[in-house]
């Protein structure tokens, strides 16, 4: 009998092996922050920011089970694994929270929450611990290392601030801000692009590959596993890129 | 002959539109967004939901969870009636188990439908021993580009009715939580579990902030609808533009609500948040008498879901995601 | 002793090209009341934000420069420690109260430092008795009007007894009975701490404040004792402060007092009585109705009446009366099976039974409180053209070029709408809900946080309109904006139309109703009871 909806199974034929995927968590988890705290972008949020991340989750949980879900019986079953409603509302308010805050932890504590919502709302805790776990270190994960790369400057948001002071006047910023505040256009295009396609990593990959068997003996097809990634990718980039933009489009409305 | 094809071709489509449209009517026309704020949000009164304690109402779901989860698919079925019925002692409670009945059985079909025309033979040969499939309905071949399945059985129906009475328990008895208790409340339960306080201040924004987001959305949808959205098309369409609407409003949705946030940060900082590690509280959620029935109640229902495996009725199927 | 004190300030928010604050010095003595004003976007509530820690320690931007608090840097604080010594209550009430019960929302700040039970309960206690809220012990606040949970919020804020209080605009988004009893609180307290009231409505505050601070720019322009700065009532007229009618009356009229009835007598007796207001009626009706609503909860509205061509009429009435739901109900947005909805609408040769939003919407323009739900195109030229591209209706462009110009919005035609001030957003609103070709607009509070200005500016277009033959119908609880602009008014109460007529007729007996007459009616007409 399974423990809260978890099977723990771990000898599903062509299953990800477990050790794989710990260390994935560790490695990226460790990496996220210390190259975050080194890079002025440690995990130390305001109250401001955990209202972003409170309120986006809240959003993304209406989204995902109230709205999102009936969008995609719009979809025909054969392009379901190219274009996901519940999947790119994620996705957008994620990023546009993201954007707002730009600290390295906003990714894994949207997720954390969004997964809290869920299991009040809709999913009444079971499976848990496994689905937040598992959420918050890819999803989320993925959206802070791309928050600890940039510096804190997400699609390249903020980073013209970086060039003035208090009176408005140009100081010299590095060479990170200069390029970012340079390329506009191509910056958040390529950083909601890349998100975009980390996106299509875990469902496709980790959850069929290792969470389905783990938690309730799915069976694994590598085949099929390939083709849904595969067919997930343009159709999650497209919308990265869209998201990244509606990102800029709302810290610009907000002031942030 | 032709008769008979065409009839057939009829009969499939409506069957598909059926599963496709059927959950999302209910969703937009019957509830409505207005709705889902009514079963998402706390209102007072006092029967015994209203006094249990949060943390007791969250056993509650894992236990309704399990045993849906764990035993045959009517099992799953006879949970969600018994949570539902529940909604009667809830303050207009009549209202609450429509709309609730309706989000379940919308629940039902959607989910259902997404499994039972794509369950293949050789999953069903699993979830059921001795697989002898009993053809329900026929499919035209082209229904084949779409991911179906050539035939409709009756296991794979059955198939999608057990994953759905369990996505269906679960939602009936994680709604009951939220209807019955405040955000406070709930947070205040979990603060013994030691959660930081910067976690539990963002649960409770993001708590307060679900019914609100469907307010804002229903205006904004109805504001486009006044402002003319397919106004120049057949009222068949009404849903499919409300759709539109609902898209087209996030956008500003989140910005309004954003742009309180502002706000509600300062307002919380200037009263000393995070002011110091611990934080105490003056009203102190008990474990009374009424939790501790409650939890022999849940008990039961393990139990008797465990006597349903020794007697057949366990769950076979597996979830192939 | 200095309680406040303000060397080299400057901050610059993220995105701005220029300071919003720059204050070389300036100082607030322990025990002082001060009122700081200024037009929407001066830079006031950054002022008090640099006072309060919310900058640096919240709101991103660059600052330089320093505040004390009795000697103490604000910048080496943090704002849970300043948040001991300054309490700040903030303008939007439903925004700031976080918790479920009154209770619970006096308590946040008490239990975040963690006191024990006891002392909390005395807090509480303590609180409720200095706000005068006993009435709402027990209560839930979202049950609340905006006025009460205003109380609730400023004894949330007393809970940890503060030696500087800060009020930023308390009642721009209340009623005129919340206003009072939160004036009647800093009235009871002046003295007693340390209090810093940002406001519009100068006249209400100046009573019982020491000082007057006008921020212009972001620069602190006036600093002086209230009595020297009523003297120069024209000059903070010209810097767009709301200065009532009879004190610059008096000041033209070289006298002293400013009490309303001496202003009056004296005014009288120099013949310079304002002008008359000249209030247009018996242009036929535009639109008439008999709105029946029952909730399911029990909220009942029956309201039968007419509205004139070309007028604006002001729907009046204290919180709860049931003024927004008749709007809703006239427009189609109560869904069936929240209440039964009986509004039929007469206009002229066109009778509409059937509540639908599509229909009624293309007679009937609808502007909600929070407009910017409304924003949901990139440009503003498009959000201009939406209703006439989705009704597919031709022939609709030189109205939306007229109504373009009219709003000011031509330089703004290709920018992003949610991106703009908040005037400005209220204006592509409106015109974006004329441009629909509706000759009708029903508005919800479009006064409500608004300055002086924005108020003024709104005034003028609506007038401007209503002489191109449209007719509006606004919900407001703001007496001066009415008196100025509407000319008719419907006063609701308790879901019945309680008084009906020009905003002479209904002055004269509307204090019952929750409505104060302005100081201009005052002073114009004073107590006589018959129109002149």
């Amino acid at each position: 009998m399974a423990f809260n909806g978890i099977g723990g199974f771990l000898n599903s034929p062509g299953m990800i092996p477990w050790e794989i995927v710990v260390i994935y968590f560790i490695v990226a988890g460790v990496f996220a922050i210390i190259y975050g705290r080194s890079h002025g972008a440690g995990p130390k949020f305001n109250t401001v920011d955990l209202v972003y991340i409170g309120v986006g989750a809240a959003f993304t949980t209406v989204w995902e089970f109230f709205v999102g879900p009936f969008l995609d019986k719009f979809v025909p079953a054969g392009a379901a694994a190219y274009i996901g409603f519940g999947f790119f509302g994620r996705i957008l308010i994620v990023l546009i929270v993201a954007g707002l805050v730009r600290k390295v932890g906003t990714g894994m504590l949207s997720l954390f929450i969004f997964n809290l919502l869920g299991d009040i709302f809709h999913y009444g805790f079971s499976g848990e611990p496994i689905y937040t776990i598992y959420e918050t270190l890819t999803y989320g994960l993925f959206i802070d290392l791309m928050i600890a790369i940039t510096h804190g400057h997400l699609f390249g948001i903020g980073s013209g601030e970086e060039n003035e002071d208090a009176t408005g006047k140009a100081v010299k910023g590095n060479r990170l801000t200069n390029f970012l505040s340079k390329y506009t256009m191509v910056a958040p295009a390529v950083m909601g692009g890349v998100i975009g396609f980390l996106w299509a990593i875990p469902d496709n990959i980790l959850y069929t590959g290792f969470f389905s068997p783990f938690l309730y003996g799915g069976i694994v097809n590598w085949q099929s596993i390939i083709f849904s990634f595969g067919a997930s990718i343009p159709g999650n980039i497209v919308f990265g890129i869209i998201a990244a933009f509606i990102a800029v489009r709302v810290s610009k409305v907000l002031g942030q | 002959m032709e008769m008979n094809y065409l009839l057939n071709e009829l009969i499939s489509w409506l069957i598909f539109l059926f599963g496709i449209a059927g959950p999302f009517y209910l969703i937009l026309r019957a509830i409505g967004i207005r709705g889902f704020k009514e079963i998402t949000s706390y209102e007072p009164h006092t029967t015994f939901f209203y006094r249990m304690n949060p943390l007791v109402k969250i056993v509650f779901s894992m236990t309704v969870m399990i045993a849906a989860t764990i035993t045959i698919w009517w099992i799953g079925a006879i949970l969600t009636f018994a949570v539902l019925l529940t909604y009667l002692s809830l303050r207009n409670g009549g209202r609450k188990l429509y709309l609730g009945g309706l989000f379940a059985i919308s629940t039902i079909i959607g989910t259902a439908w997404g499994y039972a025309p794509f369950a293949t033979s050789a999953t069903l040969s699993i979830a059921f021993p001795g697989y002898h499939p009993t053809i329900l309905w026929t499919w035209p071949s082209y229904f084949s580009v779409m991911g179906y399945e050539p035939q409709l059985t009756l296991q794979a129906l059955l198939y999608g009715l057990q994953i759905s009475f369990r996505t269906a328990a679960i939602i009936s008895s994680a709604l009951l939580l939220v209807m019955t208790n405040t955000p406070s409340q709930i947070l205040r339960s979990l603060h013994k579990f030691n959660i930081p306080d910067s976690i539990i201040f963002t649960l409770m924004v993001g708590m307060k902030s679900i019914p609100d987001i469907f307010g804002y959305l229903d205006e904004s949808i109805k504001i486009q609808m006044m402002r003319g959205l397919g106004s120049s098309h057949s009222r068949l369409f009404k849903p499919v533009y409300m759709l539109i609407a609902g898209v087209s409003a996030i956008v500003p949705t989140i910005i309004h609500l954003l742009r309180g946030a502002k706000d509600i940060a300062i307002s919380a900082d200037t009263r000393g948040f995070r002011a110091t590690k611990k934080r105490s509280y003056v009203d102190e959620i008990p474990i009374t008498r009424l939790d501790y029935y409650a939890l022999g109640m849940m008990g039961f229902i393990i139990a008797v879901a465990v006597i349903s495996i020794f007697l057949g009725f366990g769950r076979t199927i597996p979830y192939v995601a | 002793m200095k309680a406040i004190e303000i060397k080299d300030l400057k901050f610059r928010y993220l995105g701005s090209k220029k300071p919003s604050i720059s204050v070389p010095y300036f100082y607030v003595e322990e025990g002082e009341s001060i009122l700081i004003t200024g037009k929407s976007g001066s830079g006031k509530s950054t002022l008090v934000q640099c006072i309060n820690g919310i900058i640096p320690h919240i709101v991103n931007g660059k600052r330089s420069g320093e505040v004390y608090l009795f000697g103490e840097p604000v910048s080496g604080q943090r704002v849970p420690e300043i948040s001991r010594i300054v309490g700040t209550l903030l303008q939007d009430p439903e925004r700031q109260v976080i918790n479920y019960k009154v209770e619970e929302e006096i308590a946040f700040a008490p239990e975040n430092f963690n006191l024990p039970r006891e002392e909390i309960l005395e807090k509480i206690e303590e609180s409720i008795r200095a706000v005068g809220i006993e009435n709402l012990r027990g209560k839930e606040t979202s049950h609340l009007s905006g006025g009460e949970i205003q109380r609730v919020a400023l004894a949330a804020v007393l809970s940890m007894d503060p030696r500087i209080l800060i009020l930023d605009e308390p009642t721009s988004n209340i009623d005129p009975e919340g206003t009072r009893d939160i004036f009647q609180f800093l009235r009871e307290e002046k003295g007693k701490r340390t209090i810093l009231i940002v406001e519009h409505k100068v006249e209400r505050v100046l009573p019982f404040v020491d000082r007057i601070v006008v921020v212009d720019e972001g620069e602190i322009v006036l600093d002086g004792r209230t009595d020297d700065l009523i003297n120069e009532a024209h000059a903070l007229m010209e810097l767009g402060i709301e200065i009532p009618r009879h004190i610059l009356l008096a000041n033209q009229m070289g006298i002293t007092s400013y009490d309303i009835d001496e202003v009056r007598e004296t005014a009288k007796q120099r013949n310079m009585l304002p002008e008359k207001k000249v209030r247009i009626h018996g242009r036929g009706a535009v639109l008439s109705t008999d709105v029946k609503v029952e909730y399911r909860e029990g909220f009942r509205l029956r309201l039968s009446t007419s509205f004139e061509e070309g007028t604006i009429t002001a729907v009046m009435g204290r919180n709860g009366a049931g003024k927004s739901t008749f709007l809703k109900a006239l427009i189609g947005f109560i869904d069936k099976d929240q209440a039964l909805v009986e509004s039929p609408i007469n206009m002229g040769e066109l009778f509409l039974a059937n509540p639908d939003l599509q229909t009624r919407g293309k007679y009937i323009g609808y502007l909600p409180q929070s407009f910017d739900l409304m924003l949901i195109n990139k440009t503003v030229e498009r959000e201009m053209h939406y209703s006439s591209r989705v009704r597919k209706a031709n022939g609709m462009e030189p109205l939306i070029k007229e109504l373009m110009n009219l709003f000011t919005l031509d330089k703004f035609a290709r920018e992003d709408p949610l991106t703009l001030s908040q005037g400005q957003r209220r204006r592509v609103a409106m015109g974006a809900t004329i441009a629909g070709g509706v000759k009708v607009i029903m508005m919800d509070e479009p006064t409500s946080g608004q300055d002086y200005m924005h108020k003024e500016n709104l005034g003028r277009e609506i007038t401007e309109l209503k002489k191109r033959g449209y007719s509006f119908i606004i919900v407001t609880h703001d007496a001066r904006f009415v008196y100025r602009f509407a000319d008719k008014i419907l006063v609701v109460d308790k879901g019945r139309l309680a008084m009906e007529g020009t905003p002479e007729e209904v002055f004269q007996n509307s204090e019952k109703f929750g409505i104060v007459p302005p100081s201009e009616y005052l002073l114009r007409y004073g107590n006589e009871l018959l129109v002149e």
